[in-house]
């Protein structure tokens, strides 16, 4: 295993200072454009400890995370089984409208997997199913829910997904990102 | 000053992780812990895995402040700066304050330190046994777990994983992803019934977890036969402590009592401050949701506990006063 995060940096400024993001990177929406996107004060959600949860990073959090300069997760995420539930079609199709929204330009896409645990606080949007923003494809069901900032859980897992497959990427001891030793 | 996780364990804070189960908690200690304790290193820390019932207490440590008037949660602190994120409800808010989104409804900033004002610390406990929040209680079912279908019906598609594991996925063997995606796991069952709840995001009600330890104070000198009525009176208090203007009035007996406590138990009266913040004192003030006690430091107000109840909150405090007494060799049993 190589252990990444020993030597944590400052955040980068670049991700997270208003002045330094360009526009359409970072969240996709330009600088002074509105995203609308609700901070997810909804309803909450009874989500089962020990559940799979899943959500997408935008590629520019993905070095933020594996560095350690950033140890929450929060924002948009679903259950693994609603994702399966709704249909093969669907994971693909939310996946890429997520990943539209969030990132640059690529086919490649970024989840964090981790178990629902107790102390999480999972919100409905406070927007309705059929609003816009919380449709993932047409004709299929919206399914996602807000996690509230909450530290990333030990186990958490990272994966980059290419449309060829899923690759891991590492695994969260609580303090860092562990990877797997590179192949000989 | 960051957004955490503590644990106590056998007395001494830790931070700490959770996961992949509730039940399953991880201690970090950045220096070495006794080696009886049977920390692991590991790289720039030490470690140590425990069960939930080890742990004495679990909290989120949650410093909030206000950014241009407005709520924040500190995520981290990079010394002159803080990287806070926004914890209302109103994107556009969020963009006018200069929020960066940084993924859909999430917004953050990093931001100089002296405009975040009125940070305070608040300890957010996670009582175990883990107890159902009441808000939950009316919540949808959760759908059946998706390991089941997964690894029943792999190979017919209707049922697959979102994204079946690639041929070439490294992941490791004890991966947790990778243990729903193969063979089955229990979904951790619950711990308890549901019992009176700790709403998280708010401060819980008191508890007491630092008691005056009787068998170092002993009953003669801290009972409540040594409160009657004359030895509350002032002229037992000898000067008075710090912090304790205001001339409230309203709030006297306790005052008193917990004065007379203090003076009985020869705690510093420069360690504490009632009504008024001192830095490095731990103080307690009244504010417009209670009684707050809380460590202040370093122009932050560190472990902030709430109190409804103003006996509580002195009682509270004297705890940690004596506490910390006991700690230090101050407070020692009586002799003879």
């Amino acid at each position: 295993m190589t252990q990444l995060g020993q030597q944590p940096r400052p955040v980068a400024q670049a991700v997270l200072s208003p002045a330094r993001v360009p526009a359409g990177e970072g969240d996709g929406v330009a600088a002074g454009e509105s995203s609308g996107w609700p901070t997810g004060r909804g309803a909450p959600v009874r989500v089962e400890p020990g559940t799979l949860m899943e959500k997408i990073i935008p590629h520019n959090l993905v070095e933020p995370y594996l560095t350690g300069q950033r140890s929450v997760i929060s924002g948009y995420a679903y259950r693994a089984a609603d994702a399966a539930q709704a249909g093969p079609a669907w994971p693909a199709q939310a996946r890429g409208r997520r990943a539209a929204e969030s990132t640059v330009d690529s086919p490649d896409f970024w989840v964090l997997r981790w178990r629902s645990l107790e102390m999480q606080i999972y919100l409905a949007p406070p927007v309705p199913p059929d609003h816009p923003r919380r449709q993932t494809a047409p004709g299929l069901p919206a399914l996602d829910m807000f996690i509230e900032p909450c530290p990333v859980p030990v186990g958490t897992e990272m994966y980059r997904i290419t449309p060829a497959r899923e690759e891991f990427i590492a695994r969260h001891d609580g303090q860092a990102w562990l990877r797997p030793a590179p192949e000989a | 000053m960051r957004y955490r996780l503590m644990a106590t364990y056998r007395g001494v804070p830790y931070e700490a992780g959770v996961g992949p189960t509730d039940s399953d908690i991880v201690l970090f200690a950045a220096c070495p812990p006794p080696e009886d304790l049977g920390f692991q290193p590991a790289t720039g820390h030490w470690r140590k895995p425990v069960n939930r019932a080890e742990v004495d207490a679990m909290w989120e440590s949650r410093p909030q402040g206000l950014y241009r008037g407005e709520p924040c949660l500190v995520l981290d602190d990079l010394g002159e700066q803080l990287h806070i994120s926004y914890t209302g409800n109103d994107p556009s808010q969020a963009e006018q304050l200069g929020y960066c989104q940084m993924e859909p409804g999430v917004y953050e900033v990093l931001v100089p330190r002296e405009e975040v004002t009125g940070i305070t610390e608040e300890r957010v406990e996670r009582p175990y046994p883990i107890s159902t929040a009441p808000w939950l209680s009316t919540s949808t079912p959760a759908p059946p777990p998706p390991w089941a279908d997964w690894t029943a019906d792999g190979g017919n598609g209707t049922a697959a994983p979102p994204i079946p594991a690639g041929p070439t996925s490294a992941a490791p063997a004890d991966s947790a992803t990778a243990d729903a995606l193969a063979p089955p796991a229990p979904v951790t069952p619950p711990l308890v019934t549901p019992s009176p709840v700790t709403p998280a995001l708010v401060i819980p009600a008191p508890v007491t977890p630092v008691t005056p330890p009787p068998a170092s104070l002993g009953p003669a000198s801290l009972g409540p036969a040594s409160l009657g009525p004359a030895s509350l009176g002032p002229a037992s208090l000898g000067p008075p402590p710090r912090g304790r203007h205001g001339g409230t009035g309203a709030r006297p007996r306790t005052r008193e009592t917990f004065s007379e406590l203090v003076g009985l138990a020869s705690l510093p009266q420069d360690s504490y401050a009632v009504d008024e913040v001192v830095e490095g004192a731990i103080c307690l003030v009244r504010t417009d949701r209670g009684f707050e006690v809380f460590i202040a430091a370093d122009g932050t107000r560190h472990e902030v506990r709430l109190f409804a109840d103003e006996e509580a909150a002195y009682f509270y405090l004297f705890g940690l006063l004596a506490a910390e007494a006991v700690r230090d060799g101050r407070l020692m049993p009586a002799r003879g």
